[in-house]
Protein backbone atom coordinates (compact mmCIF):
# COMPACT_ATOMS: atom_id res chain seq x y z
CA UNK A 1 0.00 0.00 0.00
CA UNK A 2 0.91 3.65 -0.66
CA UNK A 3 0.00 6.40 1.35
CA UNK A 4 -1.05 6.26 5.21
CA UNK A 5 -3.20 4.37 7.47
CA UNK A 6 -4.87 6.06 10.05
CA UNK A 7 -7.88 4.00 11.47
CA UNK A 8 -7.60 0.48 12.42
CA UNK A 9 -10.60 0.12 10.02
CA UNK A 10 -8.33 0.73 6.99
CA UNK A 11 -5.83 -1.81 7.06
CA UNK A 12 -6.13 -5.42 6.20
CA UNK A 13 -4.52 -8.76 6.92
CA UNK A 14 -2.11 -9.16 4.47
CA UNK A 15 -1.97 -5.52 3.33
CA UNK A 16 1.54 -4.27 2.70
CA UNK A 17 3.23 -0.81 4.74
CA UNK A 18 4.62 1.15 2.49
CA UNK A 19 8.48 0.81 1.87
CA UNK A 20 10.95 3.33 3.37
CA UNK A 21 14.27 3.40 1.07
CA UNK A 22 16.85 5.12 2.24
CA UNK A 23 20.85 5.14 2.08
CA UNK A 24 22.58 5.59 5.43
CA UNK A 25 26.03 7.36 4.33
CA UNK A 26 29.28 6.73 6.68
CA UNK A 27 28.54 10.79 7.69
CA UNK A 28 24.79 9.57 8.52
CA UNK A 29 26.08 6.87 11.09
CA UNK A 30 28.84 9.16 12.17
CA UNK A 31 25.89 11.40 13.13
CA UNK A 32 23.65 8.91 14.27
CA UNK A 33 26.70 7.26 16.87
CA UNK A 34 27.01 10.79 18.21
CA UNK A 35 24.00 11.56 19.09
CA UNK A 36 23.31 8.03 20.51
CA UNK A 37 26.58 8.05 22.68
CA UNK A 38 27.55 4.96 21.23
CA UNK A 39 30.96 5.74 19.35
CA UNK A 40 32.96 2.53 18.20
CA UNK A 41 35.47 2.23 15.29
CA UNK A 42 33.28 -0.87 14.17
CA UNK A 43 30.61 1.89 12.99
CA UNK A 44 32.95 4.61 11.77
CA UNK A 45 35.88 2.91 10.96
CA UNK A 46 36.54 0.09 7.91
CA UNK A 47 40.42 -0.54 9.31
CA UNK A 48 38.93 -1.00 12.50
CA UNK A 49 35.78 -2.71 11.96
CA UNK A 50 38.42 -5.04 9.54
CA UNK A 51 40.49 -6.01 12.44
CA UNK A 52 36.97 -6.83 14.36
CA UNK A 53 36.39 -9.41 11.48
CA UNK A 54 34.01 -7.16 10.03
CA UNK A 55 34.21 -6.47 6.55
CA UNK A 56 33.63 -2.84 7.38
CA UNK A 57 32.30 -0.35 9.11
CA UNK A 58 28.72 -1.26 9.37
CA UNK A 59 25.62 0.35 10.39
CA UNK A 60 24.57 -0.24 14.55
CA UNK A 61 21.62 -2.63 15.36
CA UNK A 62 19.80 0.64 17.10
CA UNK A 63 19.93 2.59 13.75
CA UNK A 64 18.40 -0.10 11.66
CA UNK A 65 16.08 -0.34 14.63
CA UNK A 66 15.04 3.56 14.37
CA UNK A 67 14.78 2.99 10.19
CA UNK A 68 12.33 0.39 11.00
CA UNK A 69 10.46 2.37 14.12
CA UNK A 70 10.15 5.17 11.42
CA UNK A 71 8.66 3.11 8.12
CA UNK A 72 6.01 2.26 11.12
CA UNK A 73 5.19 5.78 12.29
CA UNK A 74 5.11 7.15 8.97
CA UNK A 75 2.45 5.04 7.63
CA UNK A 76 1.06 4.54 10.74
CA UNK A 77 0.61 8.65 11.53
CA UNK A 78 -2.32 8.25 14.23
CA UNK A 79 -0.54 4.95 15.69
CA UNK A 80 1.37 3.83 18.90
CA UNK A 81 4.18 1.61 18.12
CA UNK A 82 3.86 -0.60 21.27
CA UNK A 83 5.94 -3.08 20.39
CA UNK A 84 8.97 -3.72 18.42
CA UNK A 85 11.33 -6.85 18.00
CA UNK A 86 14.31 -7.26 15.52
CA UNK A 87 16.93 -9.95 14.69
CA UNK A 88 20.47 -8.47 13.21
CA UNK A 89 20.63 -11.32 11.10
CA UNK A 90 23.48 -9.76 8.53
CA UNK A 91 26.01 -6.69 9.34
CA UNK A 92 24.34 -3.87 7.65
CA UNK A 93 27.05 -1.81 5.23
CA UNK A 94 27.18 1.59 4.84
CA UNK A 95 26.33 3.81 1.44
CA UNK A 96 24.18 0.97 0.13
CA UNK A 97 20.66 1.06 -0.89
CA UNK A 98 18.08 -0.27 1.68
CA UNK A 99 14.74 -1.08 2.05
CA UNK A 100 12.53 -0.96 5.19
CA UNK A 101 9.62 -3.41 4.34
CA UNK A 102 6.59 -4.42 5.92
CA UNK A 103 3.43 -6.48 5.59
CA UNK A 104 0.37 -7.02 7.85
CA UNK A 105 -0.14 -10.45 9.55
CA UNK A 106 -3.01 -10.04 12.48
CA UNK A 107 -5.42 -7.69 13.74
CA UNK A 108 -6.81 -7.87 17.05
CA UNK A 109 -9.22 -5.84 19.75
CA UNK A 110 -8.72 -6.36 22.94
CA UNK A 111 -9.54 -4.32 26.31
CA UNK A 112 -10.08 -1.04 24.20
CA UNK A 113 -7.09 -1.39 22.18
CA UNK A 114 -6.84 -2.14 18.12
CA UNK A 115 -3.83 -3.91 17.39
CA UNK A 116 -1.91 -4.39 14.27
CA UNK A 117 0.75 -6.97 14.23
CA UNK A 118 3.23 -6.70 11.19
CA UNK A 119 6.41 -8.80 9.70
CA UNK A 120 9.02 -6.08 9.17
CA UNK A 121 12.38 -6.18 7.26
CA UNK A 122 15.25 -4.34 6.48
CA UNK A 123 16.64 -5.32 3.55
CA UNK A 124 19.35 -4.77 0.09
CA UNK A 125 18.38 -4.29 -3.59
CA UNK A 126 19.02 -7.99 -3.95
CA UNK A 127 16.29 -8.41 -1.33
CA UNK A 128 18.60 -9.77 1.31
CA UNK A 129 17.45 -9.76 4.49
CA UNK A 130 19.51 -7.82 6.98
CA UNK A 131 17.07 -7.58 10.04
CA UNK A 132 13.74 -9.13 10.46
CA UNK A 133 11.46 -8.88 12.87
CA UNK A 134 7.51 -8.05 13.97
CA UNK A 135 5.86 -5.16 15.26
CA UNK A 136 2.77 -4.43 17.24
CA UNK A 137 0.40 -0.59 16.72
CA UNK A 138 -2.34 0.17 18.21
CA UNK A 139 -4.79 2.66 15.90
CA UNK A 140 -7.62 5.02 16.75
CA UNK A 141 -11.14 3.21 15.27
CA UNK A 142 -14.03 4.83 13.74
CA UNK A 143 -15.69 3.10 16.24
CA UNK A 144 -14.10 4.49 19.33
CA UNK B 1 29.75 -26.77 26.71
CA UNK B 2 28.65 -23.46 28.32
CA UNK B 3 29.58 -22.76 31.48
CA UNK B 4 29.34 -19.22 33.49
CA UNK B 5 28.29 -17.41 36.86
CA UNK B 6 24.92 -18.19 36.88
CA UNK B 7 24.73 -16.12 39.92
CA UNK B 8 24.20 -12.95 37.90
CA UNK B 9 21.01 -14.39 36.66
CA UNK B 10 18.41 -11.65 37.76
CA UNK B 11 20.43 -9.09 39.38
CA UNK B 12 21.24 -6.03 38.86
CA UNK B 13 24.13 -4.42 37.01
CA UNK B 14 23.66 -1.24 35.93
CA UNK B 15 21.31 1.61 37.73
CA UNK B 16 21.96 4.69 35.84
CA UNK B 17 19.28 7.66 35.16
CA UNK B 18 19.38 10.57 32.21
CA UNK B 19 17.84 13.54 31.65
CA UNK B 20 15.58 13.84 28.35
CA UNK B 21 16.08 17.00 26.66
CA UNK B 22 14.32 18.75 24.08
CA UNK B 23 17.38 18.73 21.71
CA UNK B 24 18.34 15.50 22.05
CA UNK B 25 15.08 14.35 21.43
CA UNK B 26 14.84 16.68 18.12
CA UNK B 27 18.74 15.41 17.29
CA UNK B 28 17.82 11.89 17.94
CA UNK B 29 14.81 12.16 15.39
CA UNK B 30 17.35 13.79 12.46
CA UNK B 31 19.69 11.58 12.61
CA UNK B 32 17.22 8.57 11.38
CA UNK B 33 15.21 11.28 9.25
CA UNK B 34 12.17 10.80 11.04
CA UNK B 35 9.72 13.06 9.11
CA UNK B 36 6.94 12.98 12.16
CA UNK B 37 6.64 16.40 12.94
CA UNK B 38 5.23 15.19 16.42
CA UNK B 39 9.22 14.67 16.93
CA UNK B 40 10.91 17.52 16.04
CA UNK B 41 7.93 20.60 15.52
CA UNK B 42 7.27 21.84 18.70
CA UNK B 43 4.31 23.95 17.16
CA UNK B 44 3.01 20.78 15.54
CA UNK B 45 3.11 18.81 18.90
CA UNK B 46 1.26 21.39 20.96
CA UNK B 47 -1.70 20.31 18.84
CA UNK B 48 -1.77 16.77 19.67
CA UNK B 49 -3.07 14.92 22.04
CA UNK B 50 -0.17 14.77 23.84
CA UNK B 51 1.21 18.98 24.21
CA UNK B 52 4.40 19.07 23.11
CA UNK B 53 7.28 16.65 21.37
CA UNK B 54 8.02 13.39 22.20
CA UNK B 55 10.55 11.13 21.91
CA UNK B 56 11.16 8.96 18.77
CA UNK B 57 9.86 5.05 19.99
CA UNK B 58 13.62 3.74 19.79
CA UNK B 59 15.45 6.71 21.56
CA UNK B 60 14.66 4.64 24.80
CA UNK B 61 17.07 1.71 22.84
CA UNK B 62 19.48 3.91 22.36
CA UNK B 63 19.68 6.16 25.35
CA UNK B 64 19.94 2.69 27.94
CA UNK B 65 23.47 2.01 29.32
CA UNK B 66 26.37 1.11 27.17
CA UNK B 67 27.90 0.04 30.57
CA UNK B 68 29.65 -3.50 29.61
CA UNK B 69 28.47 -6.54 31.10
CA UNK B 70 29.41 -8.02 34.46
CA UNK B 71 32.25 -10.84 33.97
CA UNK B 72 29.76 -14.05 33.54
CA UNK B 73 33.16 -16.09 33.53
CA UNK B 74 31.68 -17.30 30.20
CA UNK B 75 34.04 -21.09 29.65
CA UNK B 76 34.46 -19.33 25.59
CA UNK B 77 33.20 -16.56 23.16
CA UNK B 78 35.83 -14.21 22.91
CA UNK B 79 34.17 -11.89 19.90
CA UNK B 80 30.96 -10.47 20.57
CA UNK B 81 28.15 -8.91 18.50
CA UNK B 82 24.45 -7.71 18.97
CA UNK B 83 21.95 -10.17 17.79
CA UNK B 84 18.84 -8.67 18.26
CA UNK B 85 16.28 -6.78 20.58
CA UNK B 86 13.13 -6.86 21.80
CA UNK B 87 11.23 -3.37 22.85
CA UNK B 88 8.13 -2.92 24.14
CA UNK B 89 7.21 1.08 24.51
CA UNK B 90 4.84 1.67 27.26
CA UNK B 91 4.83 5.28 27.74
CA UNK B 92 5.97 7.78 25.55
CA UNK B 93 9.28 9.75 26.54
CA UNK B 94 8.90 13.45 27.04
CA UNK B 95 11.47 16.37 27.30
CA UNK B 96 12.56 17.19 31.14
CA UNK B 97 11.64 13.36 31.73
CA UNK B 98 14.33 11.83 34.14
CA UNK B 99 14.50 8.19 33.07
CA UNK B 100 16.04 5.90 35.70
CA UNK B 101 17.00 2.13 34.12
CA UNK B 102 17.71 -0.97 35.67
CA UNK B 103 19.99 -3.12 33.60
CA UNK B 104 20.08 -7.49 34.26
CA UNK B 105 21.03 -10.41 32.99
CA UNK B 106 17.70 -11.89 32.11
CA UNK B 107 18.76 -15.68 30.32
CA UNK B 108 22.37 -16.97 29.09
CA UNK B 109 21.98 -19.51 26.35
CA UNK B 110 23.67 -21.27 23.35
CA UNK B 111 22.88 -22.60 20.68
CA UNK B 112 24.72 -24.24 17.60
CA UNK B 113 24.46 -22.79 14.14
CA UNK B 114 26.06 -22.82 10.93
CA UNK B 115 29.64 -21.73 12.40
CA UNK B 116 29.79 -23.30 15.60
CA UNK B 117 28.55 -22.89 18.77
CA UNK B 118 27.26 -19.54 19.77
CA UNK B 119 26.24 -17.94 23.53
CA UNK B 120 23.47 -15.59 23.78
CA UNK B 121 23.33 -13.25 26.73
CA UNK B 122 20.07 -11.47 27.01
CA UNK B 123 19.99 -7.72 28.77
CA UNK B 124 17.05 -6.60 29.85
CA UNK B 125 16.88 -3.11 30.58
CA UNK B 126 13.66 -1.71 32.71
CA UNK B 127 13.29 2.52 32.13
CA UNK B 128 11.16 4.30 34.64
CA UNK B 129 10.39 7.35 34.18
CA UNK B 130 10.11 10.33 37.54
CA UNK B 131 6.66 10.03 38.24
CA UNK B 132 7.32 5.92 38.70
CA UNK B 133 5.50 4.93 34.89
CA UNK B 134 7.28 2.26 33.14
CA UNK B 135 8.12 3.54 30.02
CA UNK B 136 9.99 0.21 27.95
CA UNK B 137 11.55 -2.65 28.78
CA UNK B 138 14.26 -3.68 25.90
CA UNK B 139 16.05 -7.33 25.47
CA UNK B 140 18.87 -7.54 24.11
CA UNK B 141 20.51 -10.47 22.74
CA UNK B 142 24.22 -9.67 23.20
CA UNK B 143 25.92 -13.26 20.80
CA UNK B 144 29.33 -14.23 21.82
CA UNK B 145 31.47 -16.95 20.07
CA UNK B 146 35.12 -17.49 19.56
Amino acid sequence: MSGTVNYFEDIDIGDEIAELGIRPATVDVVRFVDVARMQSGRFTDDEYARQEGLPGAIIPGNMSLGFLSRMLTEFFPTGTLKGLTANFRATVPHNMPLTCSGVVTEKQSRQGEHLVFCDVMLSNEEGERYVQGTAQVALPSRED
Amino acid sequence: MLEYDTSWIGKAFDRYTYNVTKEEIIEFAQSIGETNPLYTDEAYAKTTPYGDIIAPPTFCVAFRSHARLPDLKLSYGTRGFDGGKECVFLAPIRPGDTITGVDRIAQVYEKTGRSGNMIFIVRESELTNQRGEQVAVVRQSLIRRD
